[in-house]
């Protein structure tokens, strides 16, 4: 196949940046969408010009390193597919793609294609964990889980924080990754302790980094690679609110 | 109270009152269209409705008119306040744009939102007001205001029955994302009850909205005089 890129290039944060066209030739519809790019970088190293930066490091679609937008979808838009498991043979010969990276205040370019994502650990570390007594190990099954709520936590705890969600939402907002690290301990008895914490302060730190806000375009939804549903959103709306509204005080003495 | 000015500053705090305020005033909207409904009784039933609200106790009508500005205020500002934030949160646009799901309604709201704002301010200053575009007010045989007539009249205009019906469908617009976009903002979605989150509620919104642009058009082609 031969295909032609226009590829977004900027050297660093402070570079304004452009479009920049290049062809890319003898591309096998076998190789995935990093392969491509590999190809088209060694050309230009054989011509002492600068490769494309892109971050990757899995790519078999667990890492959530390779962001990029692809004719302005994230990873592609193909349905729970990550840029490095995107295939070729979904392009047709001689088609024209625009490359770029995610665009969010939140999300600074580093360089080219690559974000820094770092907004996402800051949120993280706010409470995305659950506080436990290091000591022996425990029991398999002291804590007894059901089936069905094993399985919904597991729904959401695919989630590989590649920030798709934030790149396809037309206001930025990272509502979609957040709530998916919500409801993932919300529903494990391990979460419950801090659930209300957690909602509070990670959405605090959400709206400190500067994303955008939710308008429900459910966007988010359809450009997940892991395919997280907008109900793990309801479940963020629903604890931040009882949160808020039931914030406990610290009894204390008459 | 300082957990109130935090959580209303708070990005799902803000949702919450969109949601609130967007439901109040829908419900308004819901009474107000079934009193003007009246028009198609005539002209007693309706000056006689008129009357009525004037007179409701315990200055029941000043208590509402407090609540719905309350509401329109606080729907509007914090509209505002999410979308110059949306915007800033993408500071670079894409190049190349593409939606693989967001509604045309969803992605309009801001706009679909400031017409039907421009419109209630139209609204109010010829009905409400009389500052532009209405006759001055006559009494009717009782010696009521004639609100049937004034309204009447008004609608025999086709230029201003045609600012009520486009106004009122996109409303009706705005309100087929509002209403269903609303549970969610507060937390519900069940895959039980999201046919009534998502369709039905929606639906009644258009229901609601089509017999409000029935009375212009009824007036318009001669079933109401
Ligand atoms: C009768 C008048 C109105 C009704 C019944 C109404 C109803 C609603 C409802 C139910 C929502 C959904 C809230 C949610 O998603 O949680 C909404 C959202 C919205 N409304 Fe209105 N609205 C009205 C007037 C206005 C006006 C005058 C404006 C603008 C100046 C406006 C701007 C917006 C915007 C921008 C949103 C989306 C907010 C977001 O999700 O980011 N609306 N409205
Ligand atoms: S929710 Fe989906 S799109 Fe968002 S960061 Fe997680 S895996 Fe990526
Ligand atoms: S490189 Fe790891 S998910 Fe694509």
């Amino acid at each position: 196949m031969e295909l032609t890129l226009h590829v977004w290039r900027q050297k660093n944060g402070q570079d304004s940046g452009k479009m920049v066209t290049y062809k890319a030739r003898d591309v096998s519809p076998e190789s995935s969408f990093l392969e491509m790019l590999d190809q088209v970088n060694e050309e230009l190293i054989g011509k002492n010009d600068e490769p494309i930066a892109f971050d990757h490091d899995c790519r078999e679609g667990i890492c959530g390193s390779c962001s990029m937008m692809i004719n302005g979808k994230a990873h592609g838009g193909r349905k729970g597919t990550t840029t490095c498991q995107l295939h070729m043979r979904s392009f047709k010969d001689g088609e024209q793609i625009y490359i770029e990276p995610w665009r969010a205040r939140a999300f600074p370019v580093v360089k080219d294609l690559v974000v820094d994502r770092g907004a996402f650990d800051r949120i993280i570390s706010k409470g995305g964990f659950v506080s436990v007594a290091t000591g022996g190990v425990p029991d398999a099954n002291a804590i007894p889980i059901s089936k069905e709520a094993a399985d919904l936590a597991m729904d959401t705890a695919e989630c590989i924080a590649c920030g798709a969600c934030v790149a396809a939402c037309k206001n930025a907002s990272a509502m979609l990754f957040v709530s998916a690290k919500v409801s993932h301990l919300a529903n494990l008895p391990q979460g419950q302790p801090e659930r209300l914490q957690r909602a509070t302060h990670m959405v605090e730190q959400m709206d400190k980094e500067g994303f955008g806000n939710c308008t429900n375009y459910f966007e988010c939804e359809a450009a997940c690679p892991k395919q997280i549903s907008v109900r793990s959103i309801a479940v963020m709306n629903r604890d931040f609110l009882k949160a808020s509204l039931l914030h406990q005080e610290p009894v204390g003495k008459a | 109270m300082s957990w109130i000015v935090r959580l209303q500053k708070s990005s799902l705090g803000s949702k919450y009152i969109m949601a609130i305020t967007g439901a109040g005033l829908f419900l308004f909207v819901i009474g107000h269209f079934a009193g003007n409904l009246l028009l198609y009784w005539g002209q007693d039933a309706m000056n006689a409705y008129a009357v009525e609200l004037h007179n409701l106790p315990y200055g029941a009508l000043w208590i509402a008119r407090g609540g719905l500005l309350i509401m329109v205020l606080a729907h509007i500002f914090i509209a505002y306040r999410l979308t110059f934030q949306n915007r800033a949160a993408r500071p670079q646009r894409y190049q190349y744009e593409a939606t693989l799901q967001a509604s045309f309604a969803s992605r309009t709201m801001p706009y679909t939102g400031t017409i039907v704002l421009l419109f209630i301010l139209f609204h109010l200053a010829q009905f409400t007001f009389h500052l532009v575009a209405v006759d001055p007010v006559q009494l009717d045989p009782q010696g009521r205001e004639d609100v049937y007539s004034m309204v009447v009249h008004a609608f025999q205009s086709p230029v201003y029955s045609a600012i009520y019906v486009v106004s009122v469908l996109i409303l009706g617009f705005h309100l087929s994302h509002g209403l269903s976009s609303m549970w969610q903002s507060v937390g519900l979605n069940h895959r039980k009850y999201n046919l009534a989150f998502r369709k039905l509620s929606p639906l009644l919104g258009w229901i609601v909205c089509l017999a409000g642009v029935s009375l212009p058009l009824a007036v318009l082609f001669g079933l109401i005089k």
